[in-house]
């Protein structure tokens, strides 16, 4: 059960819609952004489902960059034990 | 995993990357609306941040008795829910492992614990031991009631005056420019100035750094397109230099010939404002033996003869700014469809001649007319949270009481023993030492002309790591035993680790405050966690050994009536305040405050009812109650539009004129080198002064993992050339020595700042390199206040 999150840097005219976008998302709580960047945490149930979700954001057209801040995985859902 | 735990996590994930967010500037914090949505159990309320005089509001979150989250405030007007890299880590600035918990006594060299009852016991022996031998040494981060409490012991009980805080070193030169110009201190304009403003000149001043939430506030003008220009004058080049259109590096000192150059192109070329200055200014020059605050009329004749030989360039000589932008400033100044807003701060105020310059920065800004509009005033900033509120507007200064009043008038002293019921007399008419005279008589030898001074209560500031010149003002001290040091802190610092009894304090929102910023804001907040050990509140300390001296019968901790100094009742019974188990019974806080909110009101400082400023995010005073029973803040002083206080049709009025006219006064201060310049021994300038990652001398934020590992240790900034003339590299250890000491620290080339070839700089957070060994104690005449920006040094490469 991550929890990640990190500061994402938005084409600076673009950041009001991508961050109206993402707040409909309910695994992510994304924080007032100031000039270009914001900062966001995801919460997802398993590993797959935390690494999709950032590969997805990492090719969105109006995110330029993303700075990992906190990646929590200590509490690994139980069908990630090994 | 509770849900709880979770929410959690993700609260301090998110905070997290907000802090990263904020590394690059000013930042959003987290929305507590949104806090709360995660469902996180954190109780949110407001407070002021604990750092800086720009007064930002903070939403404070609480679990468990303890601090885990803070936000920016979204309903604050200062700073609209933006923070800095301080103010976002300001909670954790509470959890250092090291915070003293418990008092200490030094026996045998070594500090030991003893009990608070103890404690008490021996603070109230060294009163006993000569009243008038005691001092206080306070602060501009004393919260109101805290200075209040403070003053009232020392002036109204003791009978002393020798209190003074360490805004001395830091706003005292505003306070005289301010007195000097309108008759009254605090600026006329706020912050809305720098909304409305299309030119903003920095003068010696770094906001990016030092004000980021407000550099911020006017640089997203910028960035929403609107045209805003930024002159910055400074010595050297700094990050607000690199926002500039105009960076204009001046010589150390030169500041004053630069506005005389300024005023004598306004009257050269007939820009200044004739209506305005006809109706609301007068002249005015120091006597020639004797200069006083006050000063001597001058007719405008004089005036303008006094400013000729201000040519541009004359002015450029002696500044180095070229004739060409002298004469760019003077056409700004000359064009009065421009609203233009002037920032200082520190660069102004520790000066040799700082209130000097004070006083020019108002005559530019008066006798252009650019005065009393929004967006067009001369808007001086503060540097502690509470500069305004407790030094300044309680009067914790040695001359200086309660709203605006001064011991050496026997009415203000009259209206003061009025208010704290003691009998006619009790105060001392002559004003008391201020801070160098404070420290240096207490640094002299008992028995030795001046050493009456034999003991010094310090509360929330740290002189052993920033009075100037500290082999001279502190160090002799300690080797006197009958000399005796207070110090009443929330960490060890360069002050406990001298001091002969250290009291542990509560600080921030382990106690209830009110402070006031630098746009005569006075905000409140309330205690939200418990302190740690035995740390108790600043307040308490003071009211807990007055009450020890009315036990043992000591005169002036009695009220007229015989009562306490500090008597409090509820429901008709008094309340033992002096106990901390019955401390926190009533607010005390509130108490303080509405008792010395009578004093506000004597010279249009009005405040308002305690209860307003706790649903308010902070009041601008004159805070004056409407027909309607509401209480209206003022933004801008003097000014009909604004200010209850200007007579109907007056438009601008300057009710508290010294020459009780209702003018403000345009002052001639000539240029004069500065006392101490480089030469062939010592021939660098050292300028010294904050970094945006710490707070003064490092005591709080050097406690924040995060704002120490950006910001570790300090540094010397080296221009490059000297750095080739020297053959060091960056972090290559130098020795930066002055006539008076010498630190050896890394050196730092085209680093954050750019210092001009022949200067360098040093910030004074670091503990470990204290620059004040090398610093000069020199001051300006008036305000008292010492120079920390400019003093000779010579720098040489330390050994291996």
């Amino acid at each position: 059960m991550p929890i990640v999150s990190a500061v994402i840097y938005a084409r600076p005219e673009h950041v009001g819609p991508l961050v109206a976008e993402l707040t409909t998302d309910p695994r992510l709580t994304v924080a007032a952004p100031h000039a270009d960047r914001f900062a966001m945490v995801a919460d997802t149930t398993t590993r797959a489902e935390d690494k999709a979700l950032w590969r997805g954001l990492e090719q969105h057209r109006d995110i330029l960059r993303i700075e990992l801040v906190v990646a929590q995985f200590d509490d690994i859902h139980p069908q990630e034990v090994p | 995993m509770t849900t709880d735990r979770r929410a959690f996590l993700k609260l301090a994930a998110l905070s997290a990357a907000t802090a990263a967010a904020s590394t690059a500037g000013a930042s959003s914090g987290i929305d507590p609306e949104l806090a709360k949505r995660m469902g996180s159990g954190v109780r949110w309320d407001k407070a002021p941040c604990r750092f800086c005089g720009t007064g930002c509001h903070v939403q404070v979150g609480v679990q468990n008795n303890k601090v885990v989250a803070v936000a920016g405030d979204q309903e604050a007007p200062v700073n609209r829910g933006l923070l800095c890299m301080k103010g976002y880590h300001v909670g954790l600035a509470l959890y250092g492992k090291d915070r003293l918990r418990t008092p200490m006594l030094r026996k045998d060299g070594e500090l030991v614990p003893i009990s608070w009852d103890e404690a008490i016991r021996v603070v109230a022996d060294r009163v006993e031991l000569d009243p008038k031998g005691f001092a206080f040494y306070g602060s501009g981060q004393w919260t109101i009631p805290e200075g209040y409490a403070a003053q009232k012991f020392m002036k109204g009980g003791i009978a002393s005056n020798h209190i003074d805080p360490n805004a001395r070193l830091c706003m005292a030169s505003a306070v005289t420019g301010f007195i000097a110009t309108y008759g009254v201190d605090e600026p006329n304009g706020c912050y809305q100035d720098l909304d409305e403003c299309d030119v903003i000149i920095t003068w010696g001043n770094n906001p990016a750094e030092m004000h980021p939430v407000l550099f911020s506030r006017f640089m997203d003008r910028r960035s929403r397109g609107e045209e805003i220009t930024l002159i910055d004058l400074s010595t050297r080049r700094t990050r607000t230099s690199a926002h500039a259109d105009h960076y204009l590096r001046f010589n150390p000192q030169s500041d004053l010939a630069i506005a005389n150059g300024i005023l004598h192109l306004l009257v050269r070329n007939g820009t200044w404002d004739k209506e305005f200055v006809d109706k609301h200014c007068s002249f005015r020059v120091h006597e020639s033996d004797k200069p006083t605050l006050t000063g001597e009329a001058m007719s405008f004749e004089d005036w303008k003869k006094a400013l000729e030989p201000y040519t541009p360039e004359y002015v450029a000589e002696l500044s180095g700014v070229s004739a060409k932008d002298i004469h760019m400033l003077a056409d700004l100044f000359g064009d009065r469809d421009k609203r233009i807003t002037s920032l200082w701060c520190m660069g102004v105020n520790q000066h040799t001649r700082g209130t000097a310059m004070n006083c020019l920065i108002h005559a530019v800004h008066l006798f252009s007319g650019h005065f009393g509009r929004p967006g067009d005033n001369p808007t001086s900033l503060t540097g502690q949270p509470s500069a305004c509120g407790t030094a300044r507007e309680v009067g914790t200064l040695a001359h200086a009481l309660p709203g605006g009043r001064v011991v050496a008038n026997a009415e203000h002293r009259q209206q003061s023993e009025d208010f704290w019921n003691v009998p006619s007399g009790r105060i001392d008419p002559k004003p008391g030492k201020h801070t160098v005279a404070m420290w240096k008589s207490w640094s002299t030898p008992k028995g030795e002309e001046g050493g009456d001074i034999h003991t010094i209560w310090v509360q929330v500031t740290n002189p052993g790591q920033t009075m100037p010149n500290r082999n001279l003002l502190i160090e002799p001290g300690v080797k006197d035993p009958d000399k005796f040091l207070i110090c009443s802190d929330v960490y060890p610092t360069a002050t406990t680790e001298i001091a002969d009894l250290v009291l542990p304090s509560a600080m921030w929102v382990e106690k209830n405050g009110v402070v006031g910023n630098s746009e005569r804001r006075t905000q409140q907040w309330f205690k939200m966690v418990d302190p740690p050990g035995q740390a108790r509140d600043d307040a308490w300390q003071v009211i807990a050994v007055a009450r020890e001296l009315f036990d043992r019968g000591f005169e002036g901790m009695k009220d007229k009536d015989g009562k306490f100094l500090f008597h409090m009742e509820q429901e008709g019974r008094e309340v033992p305040v002096w106990q901390w188990s019955r401390y926190y019974e009533i607010n005390v806080d509130e108490r303080l405050f509405e008792e010395y909110r009578q004093f506000s009101r004597l010279k249009h400082k009005d405040l308002a009812p305690y209860a307003e400023y706790v649903k308010a995010r902070g009041l601008r005073w004159p805070v004056v109650e409407q027909p309607d029973g509401t209480w209206r803040e003022t933004r801008f002083r003097f000014a009909e539009f604004d200010d209850p206080y200007v007579k109907p049709g007056a438009k601008h009025e300057f009710y508290h004129s010294t020459t009780h006219d209702g003018r403000a006064q345009v002052w001639f201060h000539p240029y004069t080198p500065p006392p101490e310049v480089p030469d062939e021994e010592y021939p660098m300038w050292l300028c010294t002064g904050r970094v945006i990652e710490h707070w003064h001398s490092g005591t709080m934020t050097g406690r924040v993992p995060q704002l120490r590992g950006s910001m570790p240790s300090a540094y010397v900034e080296v221009n490059r050339q000297d750095a080739q003339a020297l053959a060091v590299q960056n972090g290559d250890l130098v020795i930066v020595e002055s006539r008076r000491g010498s630190v050896t620290v890394p050196v730092w080339i085209d680093g954050r700042g750019s210092p001009p070839p022949g200067t360098v700089f040093v910030p004074f957070f670091d503990e470990r390199t204290k620059i004040n060994f090398v610093t000069l104690h020199e001051h300006d005449p008036f305000s008292k206040q010492p120079d920390f920006k400019k003093c000779a040094v010579r720098l040489r490469k330390a050994e291996a």
